[in-house]
């Protein structure tokens, strides 16, 4: 009780007074985990807004399509097959090109009369039922279209007032709801409805198709029941294709199958960008919690409790992050499950699958970036705790002579760089994973069909790649001016020191530009290759971008890390030199 | 000691058997003179190896009694406080041994450590060593809760505690509000809380000034009158000048051995005034 | 002035210019101010009071012929005396030195053991001043003569410390030193 009492009292303190380096804890930790649940979450989405849309509009576990003119044949040899639970009547619906707002697509159209069917009931989400004369469009290709209730859209050059918006689990949703086209390849497109006879009219001369939908007693039986039902034997002579409601998610899932590991990886690069974050906190921290441990050790803690006391802080903001991260990933997912139009939405609550990763991500960035330094000053003597702690610097000799002969700043830079091994590795590692986002978008962008030719799928993966890439670029942007603020207070004396023997404080601040852009360079060179093997991986086809492009992000990248940290290096190097070197001793 | 009414009375000798639970075998508490509070045999901490080896303690006997005020002197760097840090279980000796209260401890586990300075040892650092983020009381009862007293346990021994060093109208700021000589008796208060057998002081007025000081070493006088046995290191003669017993340490080996009469006289002094002249 | 010349003789029967050269080495720059006469006078008052007999006559090869004196048993027992004995919370820097210099020269006494137990003696008058200073308000006119008494005893117990360095240099060798 009392233990825990000191560990919430020591966790709130730290947080109130230093609330950014909780904020920046919390954000880098829940960028992560909210990009993991995205994307594993999306798929789920999908599923969920589909299986409620079926389970909302009769959905059937079986579309047979007919080019037969009298479908009543197959009907009826359907209806005897086992295993039929219900079965709607046949229905016609044309295949023609459809327009409103002055754009034309391709789209079904269906003739349904006000009696509900067996089968698929569309669900109509706003205005009402068909009725003659007027058109419900089906919502997601609604949405494409850009028509609402009391818009008008053309049909075979007939015009019709959109009297109601619905959904349907019958047939994939834009652009895979035009199942009307027969034989032969299929182009994407919507699906309407109109009454009976004014699918008729509208058809004319055009051939149509007979749908039948079916549902059955064992709706995991579909491909079994298939398989009985166009056995060899049985199978007529019209063109008959079938569908079952596998296939229907099939498609609908397939639309978001290429943003889906983007989020994924995405999430996990973020997660190194949150390590990135967290170590370079933790060098922050890390004299503080020193000090610390070396009090509770004085007053008579324990290793455990000292290192628990350490760790709660970090514990707790951690699950605060993944709580964050997954409440925003669950409730953006179907919104960006891209069928959501067309399929009925309801945020659920994450899988057990979802939320393990997502806590396994965030406890791994968590521990990844804390625990060592954390169980470290729990083990530090007392003694030397509640001393300040004197780094042990190494000394390089050889590498003393090597840099004697370069510029003076870069000179500095090296001499810095080698005093921290640690910090550059971070910046590597951060490097890296904004290099691997980057060459994914300079890949897709690099694509031929990049800009016309591009389906929903593509504008989907687009801005779920840039999104991405935003922020992480953010994320490393961030490291980048922190770990250059913190080289730069760290190197204070030593540069303080430089400056006092001559040197100008624009040679310092290249200096730590140098040490930075040295350090980003191996990310670099990790980084794009990476990028262009995960690439190949998730993708079926792929293009290489042009190599000037590839090259010019490679440039970029470590000069935006130099550029980045000259900031804070600059902020620090502006106080004069006899300041900085009272201040050290205070 | 010449205070009519000791503001710290009877400290903690009679509380010891109720909230102070594992606080070392029993009968010490009630100052037992044959069991030394704490007793150093052949201590020694050496540092560094082979050629570089030096004896920072070297072999030091010394037998601290319940109840004693102790003052370990000598120039810095003769090892005075490697000797508190051996004596309060922050250090292990590289040779001899440590007894607190008849327990030998200089074998005993980081666990075992560690419990003995929650409830057996209380530490009083010249840097005062408080927790910034937390108020005066919350420092003073810190030790408390970790002895696994219960909130409103450790909040009233705490207050009692602030309240005996004077700082109760203090107790809910912070250390930075504080001034030097109210952080080292905020300190003070922290490490008698779970009422210690010893109380280890290492330069305890070492950044105060001399009104911070007097205050100190009147609380000091306080503890000892309450018979609360006080271990202090310093450097500086006129607080080691206030203990019962003034040892010197010279590279590592005690030199010199001076007990004082704090009876409060002043014979000494008189022979200053030169009557005849 | 009468008990350090008897420590220096002492050592070994001496004359009073040698007298006056080992005080002047031991005094510094202060024993610049000492002139022959005043060890001369010293010595012929010692002698008066039978505390030092002329032991012989030495004849150098130049310069005049001088007299060595040596300590009576008298002598010997005044200057023991003088190495016990305690000088007080009163302070004379030049007269515990040269009891130190002396207490070296003769072997009489451990010039360590002199210095310690003055310590002893200073930190037990200080305790009293510290003592008497903690239990009375020190604001007052008595609160500033104790101040006074207390810095003083503080200084010249830090002396001490500086002369215990030195004396324990000078008599072991030097050990290696700890680290605090």
């Amino acid at each position: 009780m009392g233990h825990l009492l000191l560990m919430w009292r020591l966790v709130v303190r730290d947080m109130r007074r230093r609330p950014g380096e909780a904020v920046m804890f919390l954000l880098a930790v829940t960028t992560a985990t909210a990009s993991l649940t995205l994307g594993l979450a999306t798929t789920d989405a999908v599923a969920t807004a589909y299986l409620n849309t079926r389970e909302a509009t009769a959905g059937p576990d079986i579309v047979a399509i007919t080019t037969a003119t009298d479908p009543s044949d197959l009907a009826e040899r359907l209806a005897h097959t086992p295993g039929v639970a219900a079965q709607a009547d046949p229905v016609f619906s044309f295949s023609t090109i459809v327009r409103a707002h002055g754009r034309t697509v391709r789209s079904a159209v269906e003739g349904r009369d006000s009696a509900p069917s067996a089968v698929d009931r569309p669900l109509v989400t706003s205005g009402t039922w068909v009725r003659s004369g007027g058109v419900v469009v089906e919502r997601s290709f609604a949405e494409e279209l850009g028509v609402r209730v009391g818009d008008r859209v053309t049909i075979s050059g007939r015009g019709y007032p959109v009297v109601g918006i619905a959904i349907s689990a019958a047939t994939g949703v834009y652009p895979r709801s035009d199942w009307a086209q027969g034989p032969g390849p299929t182009e994407g497109g919507g699906r309407v409805w109109l009454t009976t006879a004014d699918t008729r009219a509208a058809a004319g001369d055009t051939p149509g198709v007979y749908t039948i939908r079916l549902r059955l007693d064992n709706p995991a039986e579909t491909v079994r029941w298939r398989a009985t039902a166009f056995a060899k034997d049985r199978r007529g002579d019209a063109w008959v294709n079938t569908h079952d409601w596998q296939t229907i998610l099939d498609s609908d899932s397939r639309l978001i199958k290429f943003a889906r590991p983007t989020l994924v990886i995405g999430g996990w690069l973020l997660a190194a960008a949150a390590i990135v974050t967290l170590a370079a906190l933790a060098t922050v921290r890390a004299t503080r919690d020193n000090r610390r441990a070396g009090l509770l050790k004085a007053v008579g803690a324990g290793p455990g409790t000292v290192a628990a006391v350490l760790l709660a802080h970090h514990l707790l903001l951690t699950l605060l992050a993944t709580a964050l991260g997954l409440t925003f990933g669950t409730l953006v997912a179907p919104r960006l499950a891209v069928p959501s139009a067309g399929l009925l939405n309801t945020a659920s609550p994450p899988t057990t699958n979802v939320v393990v990763a997502a806590v396994f991500l965030a406890v791994v960035v968590a521990m990844a970036g804390t625990l060592a330094p954390a169980l470290r000053a729990a083990r530090t003597s007392t003694v030397q705790a509640l001393l300040d702690p004197a780094h042990m610097l190494t000394y390089h000799p050889r590498l003393t002579a090597m840099t004697a002969h370069l510029p003076t700043s870069l000179l500095i830079g090296v001499r810095l760089l080698v005093r921290r091994p640690g910090r550059a590795a971070l910046t590597s590692v951060g490097t890296a994973a904004t290099s691997v986002m980057v060459t994914a978008v300079l890949i897709f962008r690099g694509d031929p069909h990049y800009g016309h030719d591009m389906d929903e799928r593509d504008f989907l993966t687009s801005h779920v790649l840039l999104g991405v890439t935003l922020a992480l670029v953010a994320m490393s942007a961030l490291n980048t001016v922190f770990l250059g603020w913190r080289t730069a207070v760290q190197a204070r004396r030593t540069l303080t020191i430089t400056r006092t023997l001559g040197a100008t404080p624009g040679q310092v601040v290249t200096a730590l530009c140098a040490a930075q852009l040295l350090s980003a360079v191996p990310g670099v060179v990790v980084g794009v290759p990476v990028g262009l093997g995960l690439y190949a991986l998730v993708s079926y086809a792929m293009s290489l971008p042009p190599v000037t492009w590839l090259l010019t992000a490679a440039l970029a990248i470590p000069l935006a890390v130099g550029a980045l940290t000259a900031l804070p290096a600059w902020v620090h190097t502006r106080s004069p030199a006899g300041r900085a070197l009272n201040a050290e001793s205070a | 000691m010449t205070r009519d009414v000791p503001l710290i009375r009877a400290w903690s000798r009679r509380s010891g058997t109720d909230d102070n639970p594992g606080a070392g075998p029993a009968g010490h508490r009630s100052g037992d003179a044959s069991v030394p509070a704490l007793r150093a045999v052949g201590l020694s901490r050496a540092y560094g190896q082979d050629e570089s080896l030096v004896w920072a303690v070297d072999g030091v006997d010394l037998d601290v009694p319940a109840g004693q005020t102790l003052a370990v002197t000598g120039p810095s760097g003769c090892g005075k406080s490697t000797l508190l840090q051996l004596l309060g279980g922050l250090d292990r000796p590289t040779d001899g041994e440590v007894w607190l209260g008849g327990r030998r401890i200089d074998r005993l586990g980081e666990r075992a450590l560690a419990g003995l300075r929650r409830r057996a040892i209380g530490f009083v650092f010249q840097s005062f060593q408080l927790m910034d983020e937390l108020t005066a009381v919350e420092n003073v009862e810190l030790p408390a809760l970790l002895a696994g007293a219960s909130p409103r346990t450790a909040r009233r021994r705490a207050a009692a505690l602030l309240d005996q060093v004077g700082l109760t109208d203090r107790a809910r700021h912070l250390p930075s509000e504080l001034s030097g000589g109210q952080r080292q008796r905020v300190a003070i208060a922290r490490a008698l809380v779970n009422e210690p057998l010893v109380v280890l002081a290492d330069e305890p007025t070492g950044n105060l000034d001399s009104a911070a000081t007097q205050d100190i070493l009147r609380l000091f006088g306080e503890l000892r009158a309450a018979g609360q046995t006080l271990v202090m290191v310093t450097h500086d003669e006129r607080v080691a000048a206030t203990a019962d017993r003034v040892v010197s340490l010279r590279d590592g080996m005690l030199a010199d051995d001076t007990r004082l009469d704090g009876s409060g006289g002043t014979a000494r002094l008189g022979a200053l005034l030169d009557w005849e002249g | 002035m009468q008990d350090v010349v008897l420590a220096l003789l002492v050592k070994e029967p001496s004359h009073g210019y040698d007298l006056r050269r080992r005080l002047a080495a031991a005094l510094g720059p202060l024993g610049e101010t000492l002139n022959a006469g005043q060890v001369y006078v010293t010595l012929t008052r010692l002698e008066k009071a039978g505390l030092v007999v002329q032991a012989r006559e030495d004849t150098p090869v130049r310069g005049p012929r001088r007299k060595v004196y040596a300590p009576t048993a008298a002598g010997y027992e005044r200057v023991a005396a003088w190495m016990a004995e305690g000088a007080g919370p009163r302070t004379d820097v030049p007269e515990f030195h040269l009891k130190l210099v002396a207490a070296a020269e003769s072997g009489l006494a451990d010039p360590l053991a002199l210095v310690d137990a003055r310590r002893r003696e200073l930190i037990r008058s200080l305790a009293e001043a510290q003592h008497a200073a903690l239990a009375h308000d020190t604001n007052g006119e008595a609160g500033l003569l104790l101040e006074g008494i207390a810095l003083r005893l503080q200084a010249d117990l830090r002396w001490l410390e500086a002369c215990e360095r030195a004396w324990s240099a000078r008599t072991k060798g030097g050990k290696g030193g700890g680290a605090g």
